[in-house]
């Protein structure tokens, strides 16, 4: 079965290292100092902390089994990996229709930053990473990959 | 004469074809699929992203359904359909049996007759063919301003296309205001805002009288407003209808496209329309109309399909959703976002500079929505507007910045953010 | 009011050149050191307010933080050190008593660490645990000084009616915290702990939540002067009932929980109204005498049909030695004894750190005391307070106890990290706080894991030491004191204590 990122809201405590470390593996160094204090563009965080009252946790895309974001999409830049069964989005394809970002019932599809006619979405770390480092790095297990 | 039998004939193979025909695959993997495709297959939304050198060609990254699993007959039309014989025939006099049928023949620009429309220079924007043209004739001719005819939807994504190639142009629609139909004024004038920062002439009440020029090329156009503007090329994009003219004698019942009932099935049983070409019943008012976009060709072909193969689904209504990004200003809309007076909703509305953010509501549920400048969650909305979810104990939060999931009830949220995404 | 005399007690040093303001130190600072100025994109943090709760250290994905103790630049004084001059500015601004939380922080002898442990050399093989089984599995309760048989035709087997036993699968037992002083997640990792590793945990004087219910075979109640949340029920679904006399942080001492505190949870919990204050009284006021105390013994053995064990715990105090004897001969099965360094929730500081005996005098007082009247067989003894690893486990089990609970090594493995501000109930670590957005701090699995992890790394030392010994049951080490030498201890203090010194032979 493909591994998704479940959420725990219950024992989400809203410190947000999830986003902080998602910018920086998403970053140009992917280390953190640098890519904070020396890069100039700084990715936006694919996971993003929802917060309201006492309740709060970390969304990023969950990879739909039919997601809209890949049947919605006008050049099949977001597609469906088929080894990981990971929602991906080719960048070189993507031409900033934003199909997507309207077809995503979570809101976790965003348009990249300024100047760029891409989306920024989980890519789970392209699988680069065993387990997700913004699952790896949650305090409190409110991530977990399973 | 050519005879073929055909379990599972789809007629036309663009989205709601594809997706109607990996339906039919999903349910069925062995009866037979055969599919009549006039085009090859592209995105034809991509026409203009391609123009505009935002996209390198047409083409779609996947092939949807597995091509050597249904036989394609490329090329070819359908010339006529005997809806009591279930008998299709071709062009070239091929005659296809079929027990069930999907038409998905999409739909076709609407072209109006005016004085000079035969002049080299005007183009509309639907088929393949026609970006080829249109690159070849920008390629052989000096083109110093192009006229857009039409606000609407194709119309702005034209515009958006000869930004990107950095030619002035002159937008000329009839009604008061741009998109009239997705837009509110107020969304409109943010638009218009946009456009004439870019450079763009927006010309509205107005539309072309006569195209003209010495030769067989455009050179200026005339408005019904008495003025002359010299143009080197035009763009019509006044809408697009329903490819139905074939199927006139069919006895299938249609209006404006092929009246479907909710599972995608015309009034014959065993023969479904989905996509461009079908007239279904919109999700919010309960009326029939066409609702021409991709996502919900995506929709109704994998309801048609399902239902082709006996599975049961039903299609819960057409909801028209658009976006745009025009001159850096992206731009979303859903549902009915000019409700009439005797609804008696609700309209929520936050503005600023460059945002503006409007909530239609009914009986507390969002039923329609416009977003200007800030795009990010507008699926969120839509899913709102889609499931009918009663919005009252969140309204309050509807227009905030970090409007969410998490303003959603528990159960709600519990129930879509713990299972495999969302189900269609 | 005048600008206050009390200094900051920690300094946080923040590194310019790794602080990416990240604001993690800001979002977990439940008493708002941190803070970040949007203007400068910089983030100040105000030192009087930090509790060196180390929270924002250990999340600040870049180590930019290190908060040290404030070295005070008084002239040295013996007498008059930095601590005692800073509670003595505080009550003069605040005419109070000083409160804190967990146990006595003074550096009086640790008795543990001048006793060294026995192993087997030459004469007496010692035992591989990974080849051949020690058992460390031990029985809480009253056992028999005899045992009759009845042998017939019809029958064969005991005739002696045994009385209740808990079985231990490890001689270590979660202390009383009660839900109230502790978050319900804190309690829920130590229940189902408890259960997973096969021993038990104590409910605390604040009654037992209704959803705990179905873990009381894991569980042992208390009963204390406030009486709070003791019903039928809570009696039924425990495993043993625990007559509480006294606390080792505050013996002698009552408890309040002030009214804002008690939340329709713990309401429910506690069985006071929502708002009310929960006062338990310093003493019992039915028992002035070993004869009540005999008397709620009994009520309760009653009540549970003497099916359950009845603890009593009293606080390690100088007569300490005749209390257990009565305690035992008023029909106790368990003695639980909290020494000095026991911890608490809230406690005058005065009364913690000056009050009461440490646990290691006490318990070898008792053991031999009730040795000498022939009634150590009828009570377990149960020690508490203090106990840091598996080798005070062991030190005291040869000192004479048949286990130990632990109450701060408990909360150490759930992320406590010793700032003594638990009863400010702003406890970053979601341990002993009842506030929505800090008590979601502790993930129960991951604190039922870290707990479970413990006391399955103490078994596994337990069994490395006592096969060390040649010893290959635990309860053949109890009151073993031939297996314990004294080091840098006086004669007086080794003969409290039962031990030879270091260097003496059998």
């Amino acid at each position: 079965m493909v591994k998704r990122i479940r959420i725990h809201e219950e024992y989400c405590i809203g410190c947000r290292l999830c986003e902080i470390i998602c910018m920086v593996k998403h970053s140009a160094s992917g280390k953190i100092i640098k890519a904070f204090r020396k890069e100039s563009e700084r990715p936006l965080p694919r996971v993003r902390v929802e917060e309201e009252g006492y309740t709060s946790f970390a969304l990023q895309c969950r990879h739909c089994d039919e997601a809209p974001c890949v049947e919605n999409c006008l050049t099949g830049a977001m597609h469906r990996d088929e080894a990981t069964g990971v929602v991906l989005c080719d960048e070189d394809l993507c031409v900033g229709c934003w199909m997507c970002v309207m077809s995503c019932p979570f809101g976790v599809v965003e348009r990249k930053e300024k100047g760029k006619t891409t989306v920024s979405k989980c890519d789970v770390c392209a699988g680069k990473e065993e387990i997700p480092p913004c699952v790896k790095n949650c305090p409190n297990e409110a991530l977990t990959y399973e | 004469m050519n005879r073929i039998h055909a379990p599972y004939l789809v007629v036309g193979f663009s989205v709601a074809g594809r997706w109607g025909a990996r339906a039919i695959r999903s349910r069925d993997a062995k009866k037979k699929i055969v599919v009549v495709s006039e085009e090859e297959f592209y995105s034809r939304p991509l026409i203009t992203y391609s123009l505009g050198k935002k996209a390198k060609d047409i083409t779609y990254r996947e092939t949807i359904v597995d091509e050597s699993h249904v036989d394609i007959l490329w090329g070819k039309r359908v010339e006529s359909l005997d809806t009591s014989r279930k008998v299709a025939w071709l062009q070239d006099g091929t005659q296809i049996s079929f027990d069930r049928a999907l038409i998905a023949t999409g739909g076709v620009p609407i072209i109006p007759s005016l004085h000079g429309m035969d002049k080299k220079g005007i183009f509309s924007f639907t088929r393949s063919e026609d970006l080829r043209k249109i690159q070849e004739f920008l390629r052989d001719f000096p083109v110093e301003r192009v006229l857009v005819l039409g606000g609407g939807f194709i119309g702005l994504k034209t515009c958006e296309a000869f930004l990107h190639l950095g030619l002035p142009i002159v937008l000329v629609e009839l009604s008061s205001r741009l998109l009239p139909t997705m837009l509110d004024e107020e969304g409109s004038r943010y638009l218009e805002e946009a456009l004439s920062r870019n450079g763009v002439r927006v010309i509205t009440q107005d539309t072309v009288e006569e195209f003209r020029g010495d030769r067989d090329r455009l050179e200026e156009v005339l408005l019904r407003s008495g003025e002359i503007i010299p143009v080197g090329m035009a763009a019509v994009a006044i809408g697009v209808k329903p490819n139905v003219e074939w199927l006139r004698n069919s006895g299938l019942n249609i209006r404006r496209g092929v009246v479907v009932n909710e599972f995608q099935e015309t009034s014959v049983r065993g023969i479904f329309a989905a996509g461009d070409v079908a007239e279904t019943k919109n999700l919010i008012t309960g009326e029939y109309n066409v609702v021409a976009i991709w996502p919900e060709a995506v929709r109704q072909g994998k309801v048609a399909g399902w239902n082709m193969v006996g599975a049961v689904t039903s299609y819960p209504g057409s909801l028209p959703v658009n976006s745009l990004d025009l001159g850096g200003l992206a731009l979303v809309s859903a549902g009915i976002v000019n409700p009439p007076q005797e609804w008696g909703g609700e309209v929520l509305v936050k503005r600023e500079p460059e945002e503006y953010l409007k909530v239609v509501l009914r009986n507390n549920v969002i039923v329609g929505m416009v977003m200007v400048g800030r795009i990010e969650r507008a699926g969120l909305y839509i899913h709102l507007m889609r499931e009918r979810i009663v919005v009252s104990d969140f309204k309050n939060k509807l227009l905030e910045k970090n409007f969410g999931l998490v303003n959603l009830p528990k159960d709600y949220r519990k129930h879509l953010v713990e299972g495999v995404g969302v189900e269609v | 009011m005048a600008k206050s005399l009390l200094f900051p007690e920690f300094k946080i040093e923040r590194d310019a050149e790794r602080c990416i303001s990240c604001q993690v130190c800001v979002r977990q600072c439940a008493n708002e050191v941190h803070s970040y100025d949007p203007e400068d994109d910089t983030v100040y943090s105000a030192e009087e307010h930090c509790v060196g709760c180390q929270r924002c250290v250990t999340l600040c994905p870049t180590g930019a933080l290190e908060i040290r103790k404030r070295e005070i630049g008084f002239r040295p004084n013996a007498n008059w050190d930095v601590a005692s001059i800073r509670n003595l500015y505080k009550q003069a601004e605040t005419g109070g008593v000083l409160l804190t939380g967990m146990g006595c922080d003074k550096p009086y002898p640790i008795y543990w660490d001048h006793l060294l442990l026995n192993a087997s050399q030459v004469t007496n093989p010692s035992i591989d645990p990974l080849r051949e089984p020690i058992e460390i599995r031990t029985f809480l309760g009253k056992k028999e000084p005899f045992l009759e048989v009845a042998w017939s035709e019809e029958f064969a087997g005991l005739k002696t009616r045994l009385a209740p036993q808990l079985e231990l699968s490890i001689p270590v037992l979660f202390s009383a915290m009660s839900y109230g002083s502790i978050s319900y997640n804190a309690f829920r990792s130590l229940v189902e702990a408890a259960k997973e590793i096969g021993t038990f945990c104590n409910s605390g004087e604040g009654g037992l939540h209704p959803g705990f219910y179905p873990l009381g075979d894991w569980i042992i109640v208390q009963v204390a002067s406030g009486r709070f949340g003791v019903t039928p029920e809570y009696l039924e679904v425990a495993a043993a009932v625990e007559i509480k006399i006294g606390q080792g942080a505050k013996p002698g001492i009552g408890g309040h929980l002030p009214g804002e505190k008690v939340s329709p949870e713990i309401s429910r919990t506690r069985r006071i109204p929502v708002g009310s204050d929960a006062i338990s009284p310093a003493p019992h006021h039915d028992i002035y005498s070993i004869e009540d105390l005999e008397r709620l013994v009994f009520a309760l053995k009653e009540a549970t049909r003497y099916e359950k064990p009845i603890s009593v715990k009293i606080a390690a105090v100088h007569n300490v030695a005749a209390i257990a004897s009565g305690a035992v001969r008023a029909g106790a099965d368990i003695v639980a004894i909290d020494g000095i360094r026991g911890g608490t929730g809230a406690a005058p500081q005065v009364i913690r750190d000056n009050v009461g005996i440490p646990i290691e005098l006490a318990l070898a007082q008792v053991d031999e005391r009730l040795r000498k009247e022939g009634i150590r067989h009828r009570a377990s003894i149960v020690i508490a307070g203090g106990i840091r690893s598996s080798s005070d486990v062991v030190k005291a089990i040869a000192l004479g106890a048949d286990a130990v609970y632990i109450g701060t090594s408990a909360l150490l493995a759930l992320g406590c990290h010793l700032c003594q501000k638990c009863y400010t109930g702003k406890c970053n670590w979601g341990i002993a706080t009842q506030d929505p957005y800090l008590t979601k701090r502790l993930n129960p699995q991951m604190g039922k894991r870290r707990l479970v992890n413990l006391l399955r790394a103490w078994s596994l030392e337990i069994k490395e030491i006592l096969g060390g010994m040649g010893i290959n049951a635990i309860e053949s080490l109890r009151g073993n004191r031939e297996q314990l030498r004294a080091v840098g201890l006086t004669k007086e203090e080794a003969q409290v204590l039962g031990v030879k010194m270091a260097g003496e032979g059998w």
